[in-house]
């Protein structure tokens, strides 16, 4: 009797736990065929994260830390990005904070839900795709949005002051692109920096400031810049000049290049992200 | 000449008068600072964002040459360094910006290591609390990590550590003892503190010991600052940029050390000279 009843109670335990088995696979299954990108939404997010990557690899200064995804991060590392700046957010990551920017794929969107762009990282530098697949380069605001949003007003007033007192340096012809830009506050802190020092050099044109930076916020400041000379003998006198600074002053590329119409220009671009605060220190 | 000169030294020109016109005009004051103690003289320049012509070059600046304030247009400055007596082809290096507001006085230091040398920007305060004076403390000193200041006797500031400023602490009118204790080393200064006066101390390495310069950051609530003056170099202030005035005063005060035989700048030697130029 005993062993009977100790066969059934086998029995029935291994039922239970061959359904509830079964259950889960086909929660499972429902959950992956229910809510699963198609392979061309997949291919999409992989464009996204590739694109992001390269752009971070390409644009942002090998020194800033990026938070990341695991997946991410190794598409950081593929293009080379230093491994040793990534910051791997694990799942149970409570925030992006000690990074200076957070690629805000789906997986970290959906981690941190709206706290991401509320709280913590709430500037868009760059973007990429589009949807709920695309991937935002944030950047990260240590001490809170309130305080972030109050130092961003105080950066754009600086700048506007700073654009407006270059704009009356007669040293300087400005084109009418780029005096809107310098009047808008629109130019890097870093730019406005070396153009004034610049321009005591040798008399200097601005064609048109510009922005490798694809989806950026407009709050994020143009930091490259086409100049033009007096003299075709004043771009290397000028190229020496922006390569002969030192950080935070080192521009990322400065160099003589041509325009559309053969005109030769220098185009000079600072890293990704621009300092908070250069301006008006 | 020499009667200016010696009217900047003692830090009573016609102060009260500059500042009434330079405040209607937008202006403020900037003076520079080499206090880095391995780090080679430098030549410093200060442009400025709006006037192509506003620019100050001081020549050869050496370690503790601090230069008397200049009064410049209230805006915006770039500020780059270069090695002293580098070749005319090398490249000015920037180092940081100031915003100069009106009526606002500003040190930007060389600070630190060569290593880490940074430009530091202060804002200089000019106003005091009735009745008292100000004192504030720039540890220069890389021989002597840190130092403790004191004024009488009493404690100003305990632990000064290199290449650090402390706040200004209000003391009461007098002429005070100051002095700067090291481990086995002090230096001693006094300073006529006067109601309404701010100071700056600043410790440096000399060549036996610690040292202390005192700088006049104010010589009175509410007036332009006239500082330097215990540097030998006296102020400067009622001049825009591109004026001789400071110049010319410092040519005064150094025939007028050289007559009176001025045992301070004598121990410091070339080291407070400064060859400025606009």
């Amino acid at each position: 009797m005993l062993v009977l009843s100790g066969l059934v109670a086998m029995a029935l335990g291994a039922g239970i736990t061959l359904a509830f088995t079964q259950s889960d696979q086909a929660r499972t299954t429902a959950r992956l065929s229910g809510s699963a990108p198609t392979s061309n939404a997949l291919q999409a997010a992989a464009a996204d994260r590739h694109q992001a990557a390269v752009w971070i690899a390409a644009q942002v200064a090998p020194s800033v830390v990026v938070a990341c995804d695991p997946e991410m991060c190794g598409e950081l590392t593929k293009t080379g990005f230093p491994a040793g700046q990534l910051m791997e957010l694990q799942p149970s990551a409570p925030d992006p904070l000690g990074s200076l920017l957070v690629v805000a794929t789906p997986v970290i969107r959906s981690q941190f839900g709206t706290r991401l762009a509320s709280v913590y990282a709430p500037l868009v530098v760059a973007s990429f795709g589009t949807g709920a697949e695309r991937v935002d380069v944030r950047y990260v605001a240590p001490d809170g949005t309130a305080a972030f949003e109050s130092q961003l007003a105080t950066d754009r007033k600086d700048r506007i002051s700073a654009g407006e007192q270059l704009l009356t340096n007669q040293r300087v012809q400005v084109s009418a692109s780029a005096r809107q830009a310098l009047l808008a506050g629109q130019v890097d802190p870093r730019l406005l920096v070396t153009l004034s020092a610049l321009a005591h050099q040798q008399p200097l044109r601005l064609i048109a400031f510009d922005d490798p930076s694809p989806g950026a916020s407009s709050d994020v400041p143009l930091r490259g810049a086409e100049l033009g000379a007096a003299a075709a003998a004043g771009l290397p006198a000028m190229v020496a000049f922006l390569s002969a600074q030192q950080s935070p002053y080192a521009p990322a590329v400065a160099r003589i290049t041509q325009t559309a119409n053969g005109q030769s220009v220098v185009t000079v671009r600072y890293d990704a992200p621009g300092p908070m605060g250069l301006a008006g220190s | 000449m020499l009667l200016a000169a010696s009217a900047l030294l003692l830090g009573i020109p016609a102060a009260a008068t500059a500042s009434a016109s330079s405040a209607t005009t937008g202006t403020g004051w900037i003076r520079l600072a080499h206090l880095s103690p391995n780090t080679p003289p430098v030549d410093v320049y200060l442009y400025s964002f709006g006037n192509s012509n506003a620019q100050i070059v001081l020549h050869h600046v050496a370690y503790g040459t601090v230069s008397p304030y200049e009064a410049v247009a209230a805006g915006d400055y770039s500020v780059a360094m270069r090695a002293a007596g580098a070749s005319a082809s090398s490249q000015p290096v920037l180092s940081t910006s100031v915003t100069i507001k009106a009526d606002h006085a500003y040190t930007v230091a060389g600070m630190g290591p060569k290593s880490g040398l940074r430009l530091q920007v202060m804002d200089d305060q000019l106003t005091t609390p009735a009745g008292k004076g100000l004192v504030r403390v720039i540890q220069a000193s890389l021989k002597q990590q840190t130092v403790k200041v004191t004024c009488g006797g009493q404690t100003i500031v305990p632990k000064a550590t290199f290449a650090s400023v402390s706040s200004y602490q209000a003391i009461p009118p007098g002429t005070w003892t100051m002095a700067a204790i090291g481990s086995g080393t002090t230096a001693k200064e006094v300073v006529p503190v006067a109601a309404g006066t701010v100071h700056t101390l600043v410790v440096l390495d000399g060549s036996s010991g610690l040292e202390m310069i005192s700088l006049v950051d104010a010589a009175g609530a509410g007036q332009p600052p006239v500082g330097g003056v215990t540097t030998g170099f006296g102020g400067t202030a009622g001049h825009g940029p591109g004026s001789p005035a400071p110049w010319l005063a410092l040519i005064g005060a150094g025939m007028l050390v050289t007559l009176v035989g001025g045992l301070r700048l004598r121990r410091n030697g070339s080291r407070r000279q400064l060859n400025t130029g606009i």
